[in-house]
């Protein structure tokens, strides 16, 4: 894939650069859901190979309307050719002989994860850190009643409060990877965190 | 952007993957176009991890979603986030609730803390906590402040640990049962085609024996259409027993004597007589008639001829015994003079007993 090629296939997203590199990112998120809901591993393999399709579809001419629905199009298609793989590697995994025991999953980063998670709940205003920290509580009982107390403190409806609660999540979960990649690279992370939230609060 | 009122049940059963085909193409083509319906499948994804670790699901959905699970680092991956999350928050609310006990267990000599106060004095834990801290014993208000810390700390900890060790058990529990539900399946399937390969080889073995039998049948007919045919082309001789009886004509039969009895057993099929002619046997053609003795005529024979004898002429008469009863018959022998013209040469006498 050339740079011309995805910036033709940008411009068909958007004329404006940034609302297409938004949109970029939201068709390539929704990709990847639709492949990891569809129970394939590799959900983000596929999602750019999904995309990298419809650039070269793009690259070759093709004028596409509407790229969301183009792209689910090629997906379901790429999931059909990615369904035939997984039956011909089942018949071959069939024939050998079950595994004594579940492989364990290696968790070495999680003291790192739990580390970062901290420093990004402290870059968070008082009251998202609130906010995330009071809906994610575990007791089951009370997870009703907590949440609702959480929206009507903040004056906003239940549905408010689960999708302000996923977005501060997503920006977490961004803060908690790239300080996990500055710490593999053997940087201090927190040092220079800019707090997160307050474009939401 | 404001997060609509789908039906999260349904939303549900589509990342479990419990819809029809058609039903999670409809999903799908609609989260592509719609990024409120795609928001929502995310928050449907996130409460379902949720409950997961808090065990709020359904055994079935359990199950389900424990398969999932394996197959999908990324769910792995969230699984993991909001469980740090929860970690987090769980450890807030411990600190905050260890924090508020504090005043209970301070030693008596912090005077202000020992005196017991009314309702309208009691201070908040946080103001609580700061005039403990600027108090006038620090090394005691630092060692408090550490012990304070390591209690938090080793709460967390310990409830980390064993949070992440139930969930590791979870996660293999689900992995046997999964594993002994295959193996359940597998050993029914092969039941199923013991018992299919069993009733086959009874089926095999009844038309077996069915195929045999139809093969006697067919070799009895054979042969009882070859008898047939052999019957047909070379009719068969009369069966059963010929009984031989000569008679000599003109035998007396005075009020005083009886008849010659002829005694024919119940086989006998065919009585053959020997009817002496005398002296004046003129040759030529002869006729029998078997008479009762009101004089009904019950059997007749042309046609025959006289052989000779040691004791002289006779002719043989075969008569079938189903036309005699147990009663008294007279035998008439004429010979042909001419055509239609016939005169007398003997009669003879005879009672038939059929034993």
């Amino acid at each position: 894939m050339t740079q011309e090629a995805f910036a033709k296939f940008l411009a068909c997203l958007d004329a404006n650069t940034t609302r297409a590199g938004e949109l970029y990112e939201k068709i390539r998120a929704k990709l990847i859901s639709f492949f990891a809901w569809r129970g394939f591993q590799f959900a983000e393999d596929h999602a750019d190979e999904a995309i990298n399709r419809v650039i070269r579809k793009i690259d070759e001419g093709e004028e596409i309307r509407d790229p969301s629905t183009y792209v689910y199009g090629v997906a379901r298609m790429l999931i059909l050719e990615l369904a035939k793989e997984r039956e011909k590697q089942n018949a071959a995994f069939d024939n050998l002989p079950p595994p004594i025991a579940p492989e364990a999953e290696a968790d070495d980063d999680s003291q790192m994860r739990v580390e970062c998670l901290q420093r990004c709940l402290q870059s968070l205003s008082p009251d998202n850190r609130a906010l995330i920290l009071g809906y994610y509580q575990e007791d089951k009982g009370a997870k009703v009643a907590s949440r609702k107390l959480l929206a009507e403190r903040l004056q906003i409806p239940l549905n408010a409060l689960r999708i302000r609660a996923l977005r501060l999540r997503d920006k977490l979960e961004t803060c908690i990877n790239s300080g996990l990649q500055q710490m593999s690279r053997g940087r201090s992370f927190g040092a220079n965190l800019s707090p997160l939230g307050k474009k939401w609060n | 952007m404001e997060l609509k009122n789908y039906d999260e049940q349904f939303l549900t059963r589509y990342l479990l993957g419990e819809v029809s085909d058609a039903e999670r193409a409809q999903v799908e083509e609609r989260f592509f176009a719609d990024d409120d319906y795609y928001q929502s499948l995310l928050v449907a994804e996130d409460e379902l991890i949720y409950n997961y670790l808090c065990g709020a699901l359904s055994p079935h959905q359990r199950g389900l979603f424990a398969a999932q699970l394996a197959a999908s680092p990324k769910r792995r991956d969230k699984m993991k986030f909001v469980k740090d999350l929860m970690t987090a928050a769980a450890a807030n609310t411990a600190a905050v609730t260890v924090a508020a006990r504090v005043p209970a267990i301070v030693t008596p000599r912090d005077e202000s803390a020992a005196t017991p106060r009314s309702d309208d004095e009691r201070k908040s834990f946080w103001q609580s906590l700061l005039a403990f801290l600027s108090g006038r014993n620090a090394a005691l208000q630092f060692g408090m402040a550490a012990a304070l810390l390591l209690i938090a700390l080793g709460g967390v900890w310990m409830w980390r640990q064993s949070r992440t060790l139930s969930a590791e058990l979870e996660a293999a529990k689900a992995h046997q049962h999964q594993y002994e539900q295959s193996v359940r399946d597998a050993e029914a399937r092969a039941t199923i085609e013991q018992q299919k390969a069993d009733q086959l080889r009874q089926q095999n073995a009844a038309l077996n024996d069915e195929l045999k039998r139809q093969q006697q049948v067919r070799a009895e007919l054979e042969k009882a259409n070859e008898q047939l045919i052999a019957q047909a082309e070379n009719p068969a001789k009369p069966t059963g027993l010929t009984i031989p009886f000569t008679l000599e004509p003109g035998l007396p039969r005075s009020d005083s004597e009886a008849p010659r009895r002829l005694y024919l057993p119940r086989r006998a099929a065919q009585l053959k007589l020997t009817l002496a002619l005398g002296s004046d046997d003129g040759g030529g053609k002869y006729r029998a008639e078997f008479s009762t003795r009101g004089g009904n005529l019950i059997w007749r024979q042309d046609g025959l001829s006289s052989r000779p004898r040691a004791w002289g002429k006779a002719l043989v008469v075969n008569l079938p015994v189903r036309v005699l009863r147990n009663s008294e018959y007279d035998l008439t022998v004429k010979r042909v003079i001419s055509k239609g013209a016939f005169e007398d040469v003997g009669s003879y006498y005879l009672k038939i007993v059929k034993q």
